[in-house]
């Protein structure tokens, strides 16, 4: 608890909560960084799920390191975000959620590029692939719903 | 826009539904991101492929994509016009809204140039050619000016007259 007050009243979150341009520029960040990270995502999993079959499943992970610098933008926009409102975040179940949602994707996103690469059956894949959709579409929606839900 | 025609707006069945049920409004703007998140994935496959960083993926399997970027921008548009009739005197003089709508307009010209100029030769192209410049600078434009409504519409709370 300290800690996360001493988060709250650091410079940098200090700045986002009070300077006119603070938040609107994180989260616009944040939702530039979204649209990179899980439109990516979507494409891959469209692929994968049979959409535009001539495109060679394994070509995609080329979009990866596009999806990381997404990610990357996400990670310091929402590490910035976090600590302008660090009390009220941590014990936010939409907040909780939503973190869990993102490593579960991540997660999924690996194994079901490394069930392609070992020819797992058609079936799993795309099952794989369904969970890893709902999970980052998931992560977007709790995302969202966290300017609501207390 | 005149107060009248705002009103009208205001007064529509589904401005009064985006006011009066409570868990809508947060609903509309769920289904706005998602929206939003499928057309510009979609829109990266299309768009790095012409400009050539993504030049790995076939162009006629890049175009399979356009129906769903079009999917994708009408349920934007659907969810963006209940927004608007629910709180027509916040949006309309918002300029960050203003914004917002010139440069999906802007697009949506991009889009024309792109269909009705590019579209028949980059069908043509083999796998992994290069597209013509102009095609590669429709395609950049395209994604710039998408980022652009994202940041348009992210600020609109924060912009407010």
């Amino acid at each position: 608890m300290d800690f996360l007050s001493w988060l709250e009243n650091s410079a940098p979150a200090i700045y986002i909560r009070e300077d006119l341009w603070g938040y609107p520029i994180t989260l616009s960040s944040h939702g530039i960084g979204m649209a990179i990270v899980v439109g990516v995502v979507v494409a891959v999993n469209m692929r994968v799920l049979g959409f535009a079959p001539g495109i060679p499943v394994h070509s995609l992970q080329k979009l990866f390191p596009i999806a990381w610098g997404g990610f990357f933008l996400n990670l310091v926009s929402g590490l910035a975000l976090y600590a302008a409102g660090a009390v009220a975040y941590t014990f936010q179940g939409a907040f909780q959620l939503k973190l869990g949602l993102i490593v579960l994707g991540g997660i999924l996103m690996k194994v079901l590029m490394t069930g392609i690469r070992e020819g797992k059956s058609e079936g799993m894949i795309k099952l794989i692939s369904i969970a890893c959709l709902l999970s980052w579409f998931g992560a977007v929606v709790t995302g969202r719903l966290m300017a609501y839900l207390a | 826009m005149s107060p009248e025609i705002l009103s009208w707006f205001e007064a529509t069945w589904v401005g009064v539904q985006m006011r009066g049920i409570y868990w809508l409004w947060p609903m509309m703007e769920t289904l706005h991101f998602i929206g939003l998140i499928i057309m510009f994935g979609v829109l990266m496959v299309i768009d790095l492929r012409v400009v050539g960083v993504a030049k790995f993926i076939p162009m006629k399997e890049a175009m399979k994509f356009i129906p769903v970027a079009l999917a994708a921008f009408s349920i934007n548009l659907l969810s963006g016009i209940a927004f608007f009739c629910g709180d027509p005197f916040r949006y309309a003089p918002n300029i960050s809204f203003q914004w917002k709508m010139g440069l999906i307009i802007l697009a949506g010209i991009n889009a024309l140039w792109f269909w009705f100029g590019e579209h028949a030769k980059l069908s043509r192209l083999a796998d992994g050619e290069d597209a013509e410049f102009q095609a590669k600078v429709i395609a950049g434009l395209s994604l710039l000016i998408w980022i652009g409504v994202i940041i348009g519409g992210r600020m609109i709370p924060y912009l407010e007259a």
